[in-house]
């Protein structure tokens, strides 16, 4: 591939991710504030984080190509930030993060700040993600907000009104599905949008700092590097929100020691003894990913023992790196069960799981069957 | 026992409680109209908990739950006083209740504060 063509997808990927976050963001400006609705603090609505799991390959390119891999990792979980003022340390990292929910008239939005750092071992260990020359090495910061737009501007009276005659007791949308489906459907059409929004977005930005030694064996200068990722959502709730159509497009580049390691020995002053200290070699290798998917979750409707759901989804990888662009296409199908019933002698957690089938533009078919994973429409914090 | 009597212009909190056993998740709101109809509105938590600080007077409320997985669940909504001290005080509770098979339901009821 060309350094143009190169750019040119990176141009692409870049602008997808801005256009998105803005739309989000305009989403999310946009929605009218109620007027007397109380702050409340609360986790927020929908979607989660698309970040997934990195893959243990060895090989270099067949990971990144693994961690393009829509049959690997779901770019669709919508951001699913937790509320809170709070830290937490763990895997050797230290994270501090602040969030806030803003009500609006037809829904909520979140905003979470967070700041993570490498941090020792001891109890009393600290950790300095910041200090006047900005992020320090191993320091990562995080913004993001995430949201949905729900529920409709109504008055109480409308509501009211629509119930004129029958007992409030027997007047919901529940009780009148069967015997009055023209009242139920016009109970959820005063207060529910037809097509809800769910909406997020995320910022990261890291700074790194790699030690490395040339193909001599000689010292360089340490290469500080910034590492990039941002990543945007925007689901509707179709069919009578019963289905969801999402779309996320992700960027990340980030940077990682080079895997030529090995150990360089010297010879001590004033002795015959050597000292062998384990050396990179090469610069930090960079790695950028871009990446599009569509996906459509669907559960089948009715009454079936085994409920039954579907979530095709369709993903574009942008060729970056002297690597090719990359499509695939992904219908896992789910078998699952209900809860178990909490009433029951038993209370054992059900089977869940299915078979997905997919195609890459690389490797062709594959299937597999999963189990453990259950489906589910969206997710909430 | 003689009643507490209250003060003009005293505000109290009023929690909205949703529980269902069979959902994965919750989304849902209250809204409520006084006497005057002035309106308020509250969302839910995922854990189906919402709270306002009302005037007393006379309420109507507005109800909607939307629940996944998409099938029909049964659920309980009540409002209670919270008081700053001592157990939540009962206004309103609708034990029966049940959702479309799409997993929403929309419903209204009122309480006296």
């Amino acid at each position: 591939m060309s350094g143009s063509t190169i750019l040119r997808s990176e141009w692409i990927a870049m602008h997808l991710v801005a256009i998105l976050l803005l739309a989000a963001a305009g989403v999310s400006a946009q929605a009218p504030r109620p007027s007397g609705t109380q702050p409340k603090r609360s986790p927020d609505e929908v979607l989660a984080n698309a970040l997934a799991e990195p893959l243990k390959e060895s090989d270099r390119l067949t990971k990144r190509q693994a961690q393009r891999d829509p049959l690997v990792r779901s770019g669709l979980a919508l951001p699913e930030p937790q509320l809170s003022f709070e830290t937490t340390k763990g895997n050797g990292r230290a994270t501090g993060a602040i969030g806030f929910v803003q009500q609006h008239a037809t829904g909520e939005t979140t905003f979470v700040v967070s700041m993570s750092s490498p941090i020792g071992s001891a109890p009393d260990a600290e950790a300095h993600p910041l200090d006047l020359r900005g992020l320090t090495t191993g320091a990562k910061l995080s913004i993001g907000f995430s949201g949905a737009m729900m529920f409709k501007r109504f008055s109480v009276s409308d509501v009211v009104a629509i119930c004129n005659g029958i007992p409030k007791e027997d007047c919901t949308a529940g009780k009148l599905e069967e015997k009055r489906p023209d009242l139920s459907d016009r109970l959820l059409k005063a207060v529910f949008k037809p097509i809800p929004i769910l909406y997020g977005a995320t910022f990261g930005y890291g700074h790194n700092k790699f030690a490395y030694v040339d193909g001599t064996g000689a010292k360089q200068p340490a290469a500080e590097r910034n590492d990039v990722e941002a990543e945007g959502t925007i689901g509707l709730l179709v069919n009578k929100r019963k289905s969801l159509l999402a779309f996320h497009v992700a960027y990340t580049k980030v940077h990682s020691a080079s895997p030529d390691k090995t150990q360089l020995c010297r010879p001590l002053a004033n002795s015959t003894a050597t000292r062998c200290d384990p050396v990179v070699i090469g610069a930090p290798v960079e790695e950028r990913q871009a990446v599009g998917t569509i996906e459509y979750r669907w559960q089948v409707p009715g009454d079936l023992k085994v409920p039954v759901a579907i979530a095709p989804k369709f993903q574009y990888s942008f060729g970056m790196d002297a690597t090719e662009d990359l499509q695939s296409v992904e219908v896992p199908v789910y078998f699952f069960q209900e809860k178990a019933d909490p009433k029951a002698t038993s209370t054992a957690p059900k089977l869940n799981g299915g078979v997905s089938a997919g195609w890459r533009s690389d490797d062709g078919f594959q299937v597999q069957v999963f189990i453990g994973t259950t489906f589910k429409l969206f997710t909430r914090g | 026992m003689a009643k507490k009597r209250r003060r003009a212009g005293e505000r109290f909190t009023v929690r909205f409680t949703v529980k269902c056993s069979t959902k994965d998740s919750l989304s849902g709101m209250v809204q409520t109209e006084d006497q005057d109809e002035r309106e308020q509105r509250v969302l839910l938590d995922d854990s189906g908990i919402g709270e306002m600080v009302l005037p007393a007077g006379q309420y109507t409320f507005v109800w909607a739950v939307k629940m996944t997985p998409i099938q029909r669940h049964r659920y309980s909504i009540k409002a209670e006083r919270v008081p700053a001290s001592g157990d939540p005080v009962e206004l309103r509770k609708r034990p029966n209740e049940q959702t479309t098979t799409g997993g929403e339901d929309v419903g209204f009821d009122d309480f006296a504060l």
